[in-house]
């Protein structure tokens, strides 16, 4: 099945066209993964609603008025952000103390396997560890195409793919997991993962974040900034806790 | 984007009313279905409330479409959150893979909303450049992807994929600063 995932944001605002919002409409009718994608992007919706018309104006006249100029010297004051309010991890909003619970009975769980498989020491592993580091960095930052995997000692197998790209660079997460249902007894999707990326100037910025996944799932993600701007990529749990990092 | 008043000024005529749901309706019934977990018959009540509300409210339509399809797709969770609050004996199954529905945000005074809307254009500062202006050709000022392609000078296939991304990488920046959820 071909997947029109980036027609997914058009679609969502009106932008498409008749015949393509309907094959989308269609394809969305079969389709778990897009589903879910359309309505992680649906999420930035009400957000959107909030800015008023004065506002709007401003914002379309400044892409209109400085493709490049204005907007660009704008990019290093929000892009490069080096305030404290960035090194805040503000993780209060996810799912708390059910979350909490949830990865704590996973780490139980996969604990315990980790263990039998002979893996790598003891109950601080919390279950996660890098298996397959890729290439070496070249001093300062990831190289320009890379993947790296972080394997979850349970079932969960989780790969980051960066490439670089014209507006920064593309963060896609994969996920596997051989079981395609929660573990009998196990609460379904309460566990939440995040990616998050150490810029090599300290800052840290969290790219995506996802509940647990049974099956494959592919979470598309963007940064503005290049893979050279990247020191260092970390898993955590919705708490914000580390969970494992590459390179480590 | 065209008027869509009734004579009264005030209300949307019926076929304001059967435009608005031919345009929509397919699109909002699709995520409906999504957020109900395959429930259809809640998802078109959802649907038809929606469309009532914006009958009720036409101020709402007087944006872009892509803003008018928003504010539809907004309602129609809330719409959803608000019934499954009503009853939680049977609680709606939202799809596994997503956390929640997120609620629009709250509009208690207008201090508040300039606070919201400050970490929105805050969080959208924070997208590069052609994300954000993919955003805000499409949403706000309302062109189709072919529009902003033109406008744009970019193949219609590079703005659908900064849209995609863009808004990604906008929920990701509203999550940092503790929009949603």
């Amino acid at each position: 099945m071909t997947h029109p995932t980036q027609d997914l944001g058009a679609y969502l605002i009106a932008a498409l066209s008749r015949d393509e919002e309907q094959a989308v409409t269609e394809h969305l009718a079969e389709c778990e993964l897009c589903g879910a994608l359309l309505l992680e992007l649906a999420e930035t919706l009400p957000a959107l609603a909030q800015v008023d018309a004065a506002a709007q104006s401003d914002l379309a006249r400044r892409a209109a008025g400085s493709g490049s100029d204005e907007v660009a010297a704008r990019r290093p004051a929000a892009g490069r952000n080096r305030g404290s309010r960035w090194h805040r991890r503000q993780t209060t909003r996810l799912l708390g103390v059910l979350a909490a619970a949830a990865v704590v009975l996973a780490a139980t769980v996969f604990g315990a396997r980790a263990l039998e498989a002979g893996g790598h020491g003891g109950s601080e592993a919390r279950g996660v560890t890098p298996t397959s580091a890729a290439q070496a960095g070249n001093g300062s930052g990831l190289p320009s195409a890379l993947t790296r995997t972080f394997a979850y000692t349970g079932d969960d197998e989780v790969s980051v793919t960066v490439t670089a790209a014209s507006y920064g660079s593309e963060v896609n997460v994969h996920c596997s997991n051989h079981r395609v249902s929660p573990p009998p007894g196990s609460p379904a999707n309460t566990a939440v993962f995040a990616l998050w990326i150490v810029r090599t100037d300290g800052a840290v910025v969290q790219v995506s974040s996802w509940p647990t996944v049974y099956g494959d799932k592919l979470i598309p993600g963007a940064v503005n900034f290049s893979p050279q701007e990247m020191a260092k990529l970390e898993l955590r749990d919705g708490n914000g806790a580390l969970l494992s990092s590459e390179p480590a | 984007m065209q008027e869509r008043r009734g004579e009264g000024g005030d209300r949307l005529d019926d076929a304001a009313m059967r435009a608005l749901a031919a345009e929509h309706g397919a699109v909002l019934r699709a995520i409906a279905v999504r957020l109900t977990g395959g429930d259809i018959g809640r998802a078109e009540d959802a649907v038809q409330e929606a469309l009532i509300r914006a009958w009720q409210h036409p101020e709402v339509l007087d944006t872009s479409r892509g803003s008018t399809r928003g504010w539809l797709v907004t309602t129609v969770r809330r719409i959803l959150v608000d019934a499954h609050r009503a009853r939680e004996a049977r609680p709606i199954v939202v799809t596994g893979s997503v956390p929640d529905v997120a609620d629009p945000l709250p509009r208690e005074s207008e201090v508040d909303r300039l606070l919201e809307q400050t970490v929105v254009l805050d969080a959208l500062a924070a997208l590069s450049p052609p994300h954000r202006e993919a955003i805000v050709q499409c949403y706000y000022v309302g062109r189709t992807v072919a529009d902003a392609a033109d406008h744009l000078g970019l193949p219609p296939g590079t703005v659908k994929s900064r849209l995609f991304y863009g808004l990604r990488a906008l929920r990701a920046a509203l999550a940092e600063r503790g929009v949603n959820q």
